[in-house]
């Protein structure tokens, strides 16, 4: 517990300048954080709603038109739906799996060394997991040697599954980490209470874990959302900017739209990106009414 | 916990199945490091060796690559090649390096400082304001890449490391990460403090950071690994090659040179796997000295 | 409740974690050692080359050669022909004094020779004095051969006129019947329609007046062919005169040649100089006969000296009548001097290559010397011109140059060769004109290497 002796007590000699200092110092502090997020992202991002309404080449004012296209455009559509698809299917998974590990390790605390097995995935460079993968996955790869066939993995449907275990195998450790951080806070009295009631290990663990873990599980999924996009990289680096059909995330979409100079259906698409992360997050900040 | 239990006593089934647990888990584990120990393996074969394995590759037929875990002929020429006659793979180690430090340095001075704002004081729009940041968190890069280039530009940044380091200085995750941590100091403890005479820099610099300090420990070691392997941004905005970062120069190995690429991966791992072994206890130690909040 | 790790293991952590820290710091330091040996190695395996840009220049032709310095005026020392050579005191290029003995004519041969020639002189002072007698018989013979010309000629004229005059006496006949016939038609006594009787009177007028020409050609041609015999009987005379006297100028001949012989003879057989020279070719043999040519040419002392020169196929092309050149000589006296000279003469050679002979009046150079010949010939200016040595390649499979060009690298700015192919429009010891589509006056094209090059390889540039 830290100790009031931290600090030294001279301090106690000025006691007007405090009062008047104190409403203006925390400004210093968000200031200079605020002033860069502004110039590097949210003027960028303003400059992008800009021109959504605008065509790319002759600069024309178009209200809504790029809106429209873009939510007509077939390419989009099927982006948007996997990239969906995919964030419905990976995370679950991905919390489940590090509760459950957690949970485990968390019973047999010598256990506990070993989650750092669990991390080494997340320091392997994209290039590298692309290496393995293709030693993994291409006709003449491992997991065909071991089937039998020559299916080039990456090229079908099966694509998908396999980002879908990347991810996992990329993030369990982290997510492995703070579930156990968040299960270590959960006040041991509590559960010795519970347990002298005679409640079973299920309901302790529905009523008393899960509702502690509130904190830790609003954190988890905010980062398993956003690394969930980080699996373009592996894709573009294996499978480029036309990949499998069912792999085919927001990012190609827009990678191509660069790459073609569509700077207009760009805009609109990350407005209504945006939007709609927006609203998934305003959506788990209310659900999980954490932000303190 | 574990207490609890051991207190009741173990049965022979209990004792069954922790031990089927212990293999799950630890195997699970040794599998999921599986490819670490390939890219090891694979980075000892010479390229004699990979030829032969990866034949069937080359001859696009109906082969498979041959395995095998320990090199017939172990070689260490791949790293020699990388270490020695290789000037570009270790310029642009120096680059990563360079670009990492700079970054973190820069998110220590300016996103610490933001978390504790939104942890510790109350104003207008504070949670509007955080709920912004969580956006453009989540934004990918894709969406801003066209914006983010012609700000730079106009700051005539870019082709400058600093194209690359800005912005990700100024990113709001780890704002969000640290403010976890900061937001699990006690109220008690900070108005204990303040009642002393502690002025708000004072608070921050003496109470704040060390308790935190574990958490702050933790988003650097992960933003270490995000940046040490960033690709995007510096795909984009820096068109000088000799500017670039290692996480670039590995998708230029072609797969041909299988042996080389292995070596040159386990080079730029290793870094992280130091970074790990530094910083784990401290990880560890951050998420038991932080189990105070309820 | 909160595990707190006890102090033992806070300890341990700690050492762990510094051990880390070591192992990192060591790691890095290992990189940079990496980096330096590296980058060590990679320079010093990069072939080091120097570069120059192509310039605007004059491409100047040295054209030089060595002439020999021959001799202006040639003199020839004659001997008989036929006579054979027992001694020869002089060769090619020896100087010798006046009275110097030059060759021997063996004078036993000589006399033999002698005595040949002394005996067919004779023989022809026999035949002349037999030619004379002849001569008178043949004169009266003569004489009347012409008288009996001279009668036929006159009988032949007379026999031609009365020819002639009777033609005449028939032509005037049919002449007067004619005007008869004409007169009775006027009369009337015959009548007018008789056409043959006419056609007939005329034709025999006609026919008469032909017979007279005829008669006159006749005696023309008579004359002619009387006239001619005359002539030939007159003839005889000179042709046989002339013959006597050639052979008197034989003989005349003949004698001054054995005058001459024996005046050899009595010099034992020897040749000695008119004057002083230098011996330039000597044409005989020992053991030989003389020919018809000169036995030896020889040059004066002090005689006029020309120098002359060659040229080859490829100087030729830069040689034309009139240029100037600088001539390195040296003199008799010790030192040597520079002039400027001109090239008027030049001859074309059967290899294509150019021949010059030019005057050395005035220089006092001996013969046989051999001097150079130095003109350097500024053609028009060419506007990429590179030092020679950066030409690469041949005329068969094309001329190129090697460049460096900036590229940005991994490891910063560095220098690429470039393979360019060039034309070749001149060229002389030091330096090419090119053309090319891939050079610039800001072409830095490489000088000198000192490894070898290709495209694509990163160098070094030394400054």
């Amino acid at each position: 517990m830290p100790s009031k002796r931290m600090y030294n007590c001279t301090w106690r000699n000025k006691p007007r300048r405090r009062a008047a200092g104190k409403r203006y110092v925390k400004f210093l502090f968000l200031l200079p954080g605020l002033a860069g997020v502004s110039i590097f992202v949210l003027i960028p991002f303003a400059d992008v709603v800009k021109r959504s309404f605008y065509t790319a080449l002759s600069g024309e004012f178009v209200g809504l038109k790029n809106y429209m296209s873009v939510m007509q455009n077939t390419a989009f559509r099927l982006a948007v739906s996997n990239t969906v698809r995919f964030a419905s299917i990976c995370m679950p998974i991905l919390l489940a799996a590090g509760l459950i590990l957690a949970v485990i390790i968390n019973q047999h605390g010598k256990w506990e060394r070993f989650k750092f097995l669990y991390l080494l995935p997340m320091a392997m460079p994209a290039a590298t997991v692309v290496l393995v993968w293709k030693m993994l996955f291409i006709k003449q790869g491992f997991v065909n040697s071991w089937l039998g066939s020559h299916i080039d993995f990456m090229g079908e449907d099966s694509a998908f599954y396999i980002l879908v275990g990347s991810y996992v195998w990329k993030n369990l450790g982290y997510t492995l980490i703070l579930w156990l951080a968040g299960l270590k806070a959960i006040p041991e009295d509590m559960m010795e209470a519970a347990r002298v009631d005679g409640a079973g290990k299920t309901a302790i663990f529905f009523r008393i874990v899960l509702p502690n873990l509130k904190g830790s599980a609003f954190t988890i999924t905010i980062l398993s959302f956003l690394n969930s996009f980080k699996v373009f990289r592996e894709a573009y680096l294996v499978s480029g900017s036309y990949p499998q059909e069912k792999i085919y995330l927001l990012q190609h979409v827009f990678h191509n739209w660069y790459t073609n100079l569509d700077f207009d259906k760009m805009a609109a698409g990350a407005v209504l990106t945006a939007l709609v992360l927006g609203s998934v997050s305003i959506l788990l900040q209310k659900l999980w009414d954490n932000a303190d | 916990m574990n207490r609890v239990y051991k207190m009741t006593g173990r049965r022979f089934s209990e004792k069954c199945k922790s031990s089927v647990l212990l293999i799950i888990v630890v195997g699970t584990g040794i599998l999921f490091c599986l490819p670490v120990l390939v890219l090891l393996a694979g980075s000892l074969a010479d390229e004699v060796e990979w030829t032969q394995r990866m034949e069937a590759v080359i001859r696009n037929n109906s082969g498979y690559i041959i395995w095998k875990w320990i090199p017939d002929y172990p070689t260490g020429e791949h790293y020699r090649r990388l270490l020695f006659y290789t000037p570009q793979f270790l310029a642009l180690f120096w680059n990563s390096i360079k670009i990492v430090s700079c970054i973190l340095i820069g998110q220590l001075l300016i996103a610490v400082p933001s978390a504790w704002a939104f942890a510790v004081y109350e104003f207008r729009g504070k949670r509007k304001l955080f709920s912004l940041y969580i956006i453009l968190m989540l934004l990918p890069f894709q969406v801003t890449m066209l914006s983010k280039y012609l700000v730079l530009s106009d700051f005539n940044l870019l082709d400058t490391h600093l194209a690359v380091i800005l912005p990700a200085v100024f990113s709001t995750f780890p704002v969000f990460l640290i403010y976890r941590s900061f937001a699990d100091i006690p109220r008690e403890l900070l108005e204990a403090a303040r009642i002393d005479g502690a002025g708000e820099v004072r608070l921050f610099m003496q109470v704040g950071i060390p308790l935190s300090g574990n958490g702050i420990l933790a988003a650097m070691v992960l933003g270490f690994l995000e940046y040490w392997n960033m690709m995007e941004e510096p795909m984009a905005f820096l068109k000088d090659k000799s500017l670039w970062p290692l996480s670039l120069y590995l998708p230029e190995i072609s797969v041909e040179q299988a042996g080389f690429a292995s070596a040159a991966s386990m080079l730029a791992l290793i870094v992280s796997l130091f970074i790990f072994a530094i910083f784990k206890d401290t990880l560890a130690s951050g998420i038991i000295s932080s189990g105070i909040k309820g | 409740m909160k595990q707190i790790p006890d102090t033992e293991m806070k300890v341990k952590m700690k050492d762990k974690r510094n051990m880390a820290i070591a192992g990192f710091c060591i790691f890095l330091v290992f990189m940079v050692v990496c980096t330096l040996i590296s980058k060590a190695i990679y320079t010093s395996g990069l072939p080091r080359v120097t570069t120059s840009q192509p310039q605007k220049k004059n491409l100047g032709h040295e054209v030089s050669t060595k002439g020999l310095v021959v001799q202006g005026q040639e003199f020839g020392i004659y001997a008989k022909a036929g006579l054979r050579v027992a001694t020869i005191t002089v060769y090619d290029g020896d100087s010798f004094e006046e009275g110097d003995a030059l060759f021997r004519i063996d004078p036993d041969d000589l006399k033999s020779i002698i005595e040949e020639k002394e005996l067919h002189l004779n023989k022809l002072k026999n035949q002349q004095k037999a030619g004379s007698y002849e001569s008178a018989d043949n004169k009266q013979k003569q004489g009347t051969d012409i008288a009996r010309a001279k009668e036929d000629y006159d009988q032949a004229i007379r026999d031609a006129d009365l020819a002639v005059n009777r033609k005449r006496q028939l032509l005037s006949q049919a002449e007067k019947e004619l005007e008869e016939y004409k007169k009775s038609v006027k009369n009337g006594t015959v009548s007018d329609g008789d056409a043959s009787a006419i056609t007939s009177l005329n034709q025999a007028v006609t026919e008469a007046k032909q017979a007279v020409e005829d008669a006159l050609l006749a005696k023309e041609a008579a004359q002619r062919l009387a006239g001619r015999n005359i002539q030939d009987a007159e003839q005889t005379d000179s042709n046989y005169s002339a013959n006597l006297e050639d052979n008197r100028l034989d003989a005349a001949y003949l004698q001054k040649e054995i005058d001459s012989l024996k005046e050899l003879l009595s010099a034992d057989g020897w040749v000695y100089a008119g004057e002083a020279g230098i011996v330039t070719s000597q044409k005989l043999a020992v053991g030989e006969r003389t020919g018809d040519h000169a036995a030896i040419l020889y040059a004066l002392d002090d005689g006029q000296r020309i120098l002359e020169a060659t040229f080859t196929k490829e100087q030729a092309e830069y040689i034309a009548a009139g240029d100037k050149m600088t001539l390195d000589i040296r003199l008799k006296s010790g030192g040597s001097t520079k002039e400027e000279v001109v090239v008027s003469y030049l001859e074309n050679l059967d290899d294509g290559g150019l021949k010059t002979r030019i005057s050395l009046e005035g220089l006092d150079v001996s013969l046989g010397q051999t001097a150079s010949l130095r003109m350097v010939k500024q053609t028009e200016a060419y506007a990429t011109c590179i030092s020679i040595g950066s030409l690469l390649g041949s005329q068969m499979e094309g001329y190129y140059v090697y460049t460096v060009e900036e590229y940005e690298g991994i490891l910063g700015t560095e220098w690429r060769v470039r393979k360019i192919p060039v034309i070749l429009l001149d060229k002389n010891a030091s330096y090419a004109a090119i053309e090319s589509a891939g050079v610039t006056e800001n072409t830095q094209i490489i000088q000198s290497n000192d490894k070898e090059l290709q495209e694509g390889d990163v160098v070094r540039v030394l400054p």
